[in-house]
């Protein structure tokens, strides 16, 4: 069996073990076993950057110039956080784009027309 | 697993804007959000949270509802993110708010990834991450 060390970020370290104690409780080896699955996940799986494939990805636009697309919101924050891009002064939409019409119940109080 | 609340659905949720690295109502806490099966967006709130989260400093996207009665509500919207905490999943999406929003409001694309169980008998919502199915 072949060993790996590795740096990851501390909130996805997290959310993996949390994943794990939910899934396969705290038994002996979980960790590892969890990681060889999700690596053999990755390794079948489409890329999943590619919007085509249902996914969605998020586009951090200036000017009408792309700055950055990333599969996730933290993703995108990282890579923002890379130019030194403050996100307020971005727009940030989704491909594909969120529809903007809605349908809601009535728990809402103000309406613009009634 | 989740006990109704007042007769309603709910699902405990954490809310993000991982843009601006704001979370609500704290890491590792979770907040009851309502199951509204009627709401085909993502998650909704009330305008004071969206501007806790600092939703609110991020250009805005604006779309229209349509209610129940026939009548339209203007949205505001920020992409963010939404984590179940106990089952270790989290999505992102367009979170919106309105003028007098008054509570959490899980829409059809919030629960996306989630197969749901919602006995009426028991009173209460299960919930299983089926992304991965």
């Amino acid at each position: 069996m072949a060993v790996i060390t590795l740096k990851i970020d501390d909130d996805l370290e997290e959310k993996f073990r949390r994943r794990v104690g939910h899934l396969k409780g705290a038994t002996r080896g979980a960790i590892s076993e969890s990681v060889e699955e999700a690596i053999r996940l990755w390794l079948s799986s489409p890329d999943l950057r590619e919007s085509a494939n249902g996914k969605t990805n998020y586009v951090a636009r200036k000017d009408d110039r792309v700055l950055a697309r990333e599969n996730s919101l933290d993703a995108l924050s990282q890579k923002l956080k890379e130019l030194k891009v403050d996100p307020r002064n971005v727009l940030i939409v989704s491909e594909p784009p969120v529809q903007t019409k809605r349908k809601m119940g009535l728990r809402t109080r103000t309406r613009i027309t009634d | 697993m989740w006990e109704f609340i007042d007769s309603t659905p709910v699902i405990e949720i954490s809310i993000e804007n991982p843009l601006l690295e704001k979370i609500y109502p704290g890491k590792g806490d979770g907040v009851m959000a309502i199951l509204d099966t009627g709401y085909s967006g993502f998650l909704f709130i009330p305008k004071k949270l969206f501007g806790r989260l600092r939703l609110s400093d991020l250009k805005p996207t604006i779309a229209e509802a349509s209610l129940a009665d026939g009548s339209s509500l203007r949205l505001t919207g920020a992409f963010g993110s939404i984590e179940f905490p106990s089952l270790g999943l989290e999505i992102d999406g367009l979170i919106e708010t309105s003028e007098g929003a008054e509570e959490i409001l899980l829409g059809m694309k919030g629960v996306r990834c989630l197969l749901l169980e919602i006995d009426c008998c028991l009173g209460r919502v299960e919930a299983q991450d089926c992304s991965l199915n």
